[in-house]
């Protein structure tokens, strides 16, 4: 279930069940044993992440991703302002 | 409070015991020779004592499993200041908890030994790979390698079971000492280079090899395509650094 989490795979799944036996894990052990901490943050809840008050939607997360994403290929059509 | 050791593998187990046994606080192991004196803290030199340790090895093998052990043993042998420290604090970590404790991929001891233990045995692994020999006139395979760590020991089952029937010398130039297989054993030299007459050295290689180096290198032209090239991709699983032991990279 955990290497569904994107940034997880078999190696950092292992090593953080085997960790998760001794106590919680924060945000700077994650990123040490290899997990993509920027790719899985959206899905995963760390000792020390920063309170959050709403669950965010589907669609929320897929803006978060892409608002960070610096694909050329992305074309931001937030020039034209709207008009209603 | 800084702890100095000679760099040896029985110097950081004596290093753990006095640990152990003064139970000074915050220490931080180091190298004799890299030490550079501190005016805030107190310093202790480890003097080696074998028995003590032998008795931390002992403790150790009861204690960690077969995986474990080889990775502290890798970590011993990359030889970089930091992995002593990690090394040092990772035992005294497996010595205060219960059985288990080297599994706690949170403690940033135990990872930094998982870390450490990877780049070596991708070393090794390397070596193993692009160690190309050249024949001497006195019918020894010889060649001398520039590994990051110190991945001779590791090296040697593989060379040994591979090349049974020849004898072969593998040098550390950085390390100044090799490892000299005659057929029997394997066992430690160390060569002193002065006496080498640098500005020709046809006179130590068998002529044979050049014949072998040609048509080696004629293989490598012909199977080639040129149009197909990916340096960026070759470089990933040939890193440059080791295109120096290739004969085909000479062209």
């Amino acid at each position: 279930m955990i290497m569904r989490i994107p940034g997880i795979g078999i190696q950092s799944a292992n090593k953080i069940v085997q960790a998760r036996k001794f106590g919680k894990l924060r945000i700077d052990q994650l990123k040490k044993i290899g997990v993509a901490y920027n790719r899985a943050k959206h899905f995963i809840k760390c000792m020390d992440t920063p309170f959050q008050l709403n669950d965010f939607q589907a669609t929320q997360i897929k803006a978060f991703i892409l608002a960070e994403s610096e694909s050329k290929y992305l074309k931001t059509a937030n020039n034209q302002l709207l008009l209603f | 409070m800084n702890y100095i050791f000679d760099g040896s593998l029985e110097g950081l187990l004596t290093a753990v015991f006095e640990w152990f046994e003064r139970k000074p606080g915050e220490t931080k192991l180091q190298v004799s020779c890299a030490h550079q004196p501190d005016a805030f803290t107190a310093t202790l030199t480890i003097i080696t004592n074998r028995e003590k340790a032998d008795r931390v090895w002992n403790g150790l093998q009861k204690r960690l499993d077969k995986m474990w052990f080889r990775k502290l043993y890798c970590t011993y042998l990359s030889e970089l200041p930091e992995a002593y420290n990690d090394l040092f604090h990772f035992t005294c970590y497996l010595f205060q908890q219960p059985l288990g404790a080297e599994k706690n991929y949170g403690n940033q001891h135990v990872l930094a030994l998982a870390k450490y233990a990877k780049s070596v045995e991708r070393e090794k692994h390397r070596m193993e790979a692009f160690i190309r020999f050249k024949e001497t006139k006195d019918g020894i395979f010889y060649c001398g390698i520039d590994p990051d760590f110190n991945v001779l020991p590791l090296i040697v089952k593989h060379f040994k079971d591979r090349y049974a029937d020849q004898q072969w010398l593998i040098y550390d130039i950085k390390r100044n000492y090799g490892l000299y297989y005659n057929l029997e054993i394997v066992e430690e030299v160390n060569m002193d280079f002065r006496s080498f007459d640098k500005s020709n050295p046809s006179t130590l290689i068998d002529p044979k090899e050049e014949l072998y180096a040609t048509l080696w290198k004629d293989y490598f032209k012909s199977t080639n395509i040129v149009s197909r090239k990916n340096t960026k991709l070759h470089v990933k699983h040939v890193p440059k650094r080791y295109w120096k032991y290739l004969t085909e990279k000479e062209m």
